[in-house]
């Protein structure tokens, strides 16, 4: 069984070792990229692990926190950490890899493919852990100077700590692959991850609702000592792992390496229970897969949509079906309306940082300048600001809906290219996709705006018809952009463009919605200088916009058909 | 418009040194079963995929029903249906959405598209699943779905890359059959398979390509009669430099 386990491992780390060295010029910038990217964080981490070691070592520091709690709930971290991702890539690597069919009828024991495929995931795991994790546990100890005996058992359990939520992950996603088709799993999986992640993004916005006022009186210190206290007596295996290290450090070293043991035997017997129950529970649950479990349903009276309408919309409808039905598309939707609302809400609304929001300056008068500057004030008008947040919001969720209609189509592209329709059509259903329900948010969002600030009708017109030129011009560009940058070979929805395809895109939006908005100010501008002429100088604010949206969509179409003659013959 | 169907004039295609079809040229007539055979690698891919407007040939033309697939695209591809090598459909649309958004693609009238979509599920027994996203098929429920599709508009002509692949012996079966009442009804049929039998007992006629240059194109009797009546395996085999098969799989079996 050795052998296979080993055979297979060096497999496996030979073919991620040559995807991974493969030589282009794109992956080697994007290689250096993240090379650059993980140093940034190692520093950071070594950064804050020193920091808060130092801050432990003061004598005057108000609150009562057992030193072992730092590197336990490092420890923890990275064990949680662990156990999030893991699921996923226990149902990638046991139930959805490709070579699947032939390594079940090998003559190799299941407990083979299970461990050299989890052992395997591991190690990338354990990469990260060692670049996020590792220096913050390290320069802690530098920090509150301790022996050389902590820096060693660090690094043991180091390694160990993700196996632990491996284990439980691992043993989680086989339970349910025996519920759920393992790739409407993975699909679940991958939204929730999702998820998880905007709502990380919505947690970072929660400083601005506490006022942290109060948080040095000794009512709280005392609170938050008690807590540290009870969280790290916690009958958690990492947070006692932590509380050994320290032992260790500080010379103990029978009672530190007693809780590191116990530690590492849980990690380990939990990997053991994991690997022996994966014997019955992998192949029954593989052998599941093979069969079609799906709920039949035939032909009724209202099998699906896609029933009549034009060419385009077909496009359009088909292109939300696929959005919607799809977990990962779904979330990565939603997820982005959410962050996009709730930032841009609170920077208008609440500020930053218990400072007034820009919304509130701008109607207590602070923003208000000079008369002689009226031009330039009129850019902090409540109007303006509220339109910059709907502009924001429309930008968010839809540069992303755009950018990817094309490569929504995926392995798919065959069907729309050997189908009697022009490049320009598919451009068109896949912008209508995302213009109408652009139209519609911006639509219902300005009409909020002016109902909660009641700022000039007229003007909010005026901001209404430019929002809807600009997003239209954006969308043009970006699916167009989508054409040429598509990854129509992605299976994670983050991948659905090309590296390099996204700063582009970035860059390109915001060149021409800077342009657009400017053009808008400007005449808006002019109108608060020059009263009486508002309404010519709107008009002729609004004919100079259409006119330059009409000439970026007239260069978007170009771009697109040159675009579709390359596309799925990489 | 002209009597022949398919016309190919000097396809060629290279991708950077390697020249993966050379100067191909060929005919396909109203109501003929056309199999394209070669050995892996050969260039009936990249053949098929220039025929369908899926990739521009590096020179030569071809013409669909008369229409020149490079210079007349949407006339060429109306003519034509396309199954490819892997089915790769649209997972999470059913099996009546997937076929209704090609009936639309291909401008069938709506009526035309629920009745023809229902007796395609009906021949190839998936109205029971019809309700069904096509990422819960199988691979050959999936292909099933494929070769619907490219008869829904009734085209003129019907390329298939291995239709066959992943399909149960009543399936395939069906595929022939289908295939046969078509080729009687006047429609044309290029495929390419690496089933010989299924090409012997089914085309009217051969084309076999290697190294991406056509080496063979004849009716399969003929071609069987000059031959001295050798299957179309044998012939296919002293074609592409296969002679030597029998050696290597008596060296196999002996375990050498």
């Amino acid at each position: 069984m050795e052998s296979d386990t080993l055979l297979l491992m060096r497999l496996y780390w030979r073919l991620d070792w040559r995807q991974t060295s493969e030589r282009s010029g794109m992956r080697l910038f994007r290689i250096g990229l993240l090379a650059l990217v993980g140093i940034f964080l190692a520093v950071m981490s070594g950064l804050g692990g020193y920091g808060l070691g130092q801050v432990m070592q003061m004598p005057d520091i108000p609150l009562d926190i057992n030193p072992g709690f730092i590197p336990g709930a490092i420890l923890t971290v990275v064990l949680l950490a662990a156990l999030l991702t893991s699921p996923n890539q226990a149902v990638r690597a046991l139930y959805l890899s490709d070579d699947l069919d032939q390594l079940v009828a090998a003559p190799i024991k299941t407990r083979s493919i299970t461990v050299s495929k989890l052992l395997t995931r591991l190690s990338w795991t354990i990469l990260f852990v060692l670049i996020l994790a590792g220096p913050a546990l390290i320069t802690y100890g530098i920090g509150i100077g301790a022996g050389i005996g902590y820096y060693i058992a660090a690094f043991i359990l180091l390694f160990l700590a993700p196996l632990f939520g491996l284990s439980i992950g691992a043993l989680l996603a086989m339970i349910l692959v025996r519920w759920l088709p393992a790739k409407r799993l993975g699909e679940m999986l991958a939204a929730a991850y999702a998820l998880i992640g905007i709502l990380i993004a919505l947690l970072f916005q929660l400083p601005r609702f506490i006022d942290f006022s109060g948080a040095a009186d000794p009512q709280t210190v005392e609170t938050l000592g008690k807590i540290s206290d009870t969280v790290t007596n916690a009958p958690i295996p990492t947070l006692l792992a932590g509380q050994g290290l320290i032992d260790v450090g500080q010379g103990q070293l029978s009672l530190g390496l007693s809780r590191m043991v116990a530690y590492i035997l849980i990690t380990l017997g939990l990997f053991i229970v994991t690997i022996l129950l994966s014997d019955r529970l992998y192949i029954s649950g593989w052998l599941r897969m093979q069969g079609n479990s799906a709920k039949r349903r035939g032909i009724t009276e209202d099998s699906g949509r896609l029933q009549g309408g034009s060419l385009l919309s077909t496009i359009a409808v088909k292109d939300w079906l696929l959005r919607l039905r799809d977990p990962r598309q779904l979330v990565s939707l939603v997820g982005g309306s959410l962050i996009a609302i709730v930032v841009g809400g609170l920077a208008i609304f609440r500020g930053t940082g218990g400072e007034a929001g820009l919304l509130e300056a701008s109607q207590s008068g602070a923003l208000d300048l000079p008369r002689q500057f009226a031009f330039f004030a009129a850019a902090f008008s409540p109007g303006v600001i509220l339109s910059s947040a709907v502009l924001f919001v429309g930008y968010t969720v839809f540069n992303q809906l755009s950018t990817t209609s094309l490569a929504l189509e995926g392995h798919s592209f065959p069907i729309l290219k050997s189908a009697p329709i022009t490049p320009r059509q598919v451009w068109q259903g896949k912008a209508i996709s995302a213009w109408v329900p652009y139209a519609v948010v911006v639509t219902v969002l300005i009409i909020i705006a002016w109902v909660v600030v009641r700022f000039s009708l007229p003007w909010a017109f005026y901001a209404w018809a430019c929002l809807l030129l600009m997003g239209t011009g954006m969308i043009a560009m970006n699916t167009s952009l989508g054409f040429r940058f598509a990854n129509l070979e992605w299976t994670d929805t983050r991948r659905m463009i090309t590296g390099a395809g996204g700063f582009y895109i970035f860059l390109i939006s915001a060149v021409y919605l800077l342009a657009t908005g400017l053009i808008a100010l400007l005449f808006f501008a002019l109108a608060a200088v020059f009263p009486v002429a508002s309404i010519p100088l709107a008009i002729v604010g609004l004919i100079v916009i259409a006119a330059g949206t009409a000439f970026w969509i007239w260069l978007a179409g170009k771009w697109a058909e040159s675009a579709w003659n390359r596309l799925g013959e990489e | 418009m002209t009597n022949t169907v398919l016309r190919a004039d000097a396809l060629t295609r290279q991708f950077d040194e390697f020249m993966a079809v050379d100067h191909v040229s060929f005919e396909v007539g109203p109501g003929e079963i056309v199999g394209f055979l070669g050995p892996n690698g050969a260039g009936k891919t990249t053949t098929i995929k220039m025929l369908t407007g899926l990739l521009a040939p590096t020179s030569g033309t071809a013409q669909i029903v008369g229409y020149d697939i490079q210079s007349q695209p949407l006339d060429a591809k109306a003519q034509i249906g396309y199954v490819p090598d892997s089915p790769n459909l649209y997972g999470k649309l059913t099996a009546v959405e997937y076929l209704r958004f090609v009936g639309q693609l291909y401008r069938v009238p709506p009526e035309k598209i629920d009745q023809r979509t229902r007796n395609m599920l009906e021949i190839f027994d998936l109205s029971e699943v019809a309700g069904n996203y096509l990422d819960t098929y199988s691979h050959g429920m999936q292909q099933k779905i494929a070769i619907s599709g490219a008869f829904l508009h009734d085209p003129p002509i019907v390329f298939m890359d291995e239709p066959t692949v992943g399909l149960d012996p009543r399936s395939a079966r069906l595929i022939k059959d289908l295939l046969i009442q078509k080729r009687n009804q006047g429609r044309s049929i290029l495929f390419s398979t690496h089933i010989l039998e299924i090409a012997q007992t089914m085309c009217d006629r051969v084309i076999i390509i290697d190294k991406g240059r056509i080496i063979a194109d004849a009716r399969v009797d003929e071609m069987r009669k000059l031959r001295g009546d050798q299957s179309l395996e044998d012939i296919f085999l002293e074609l592409t430099g296969g002679t030597d098969v029998d050696d290597m799989v008596k060296e196999l079996a002996n375990g050498e």
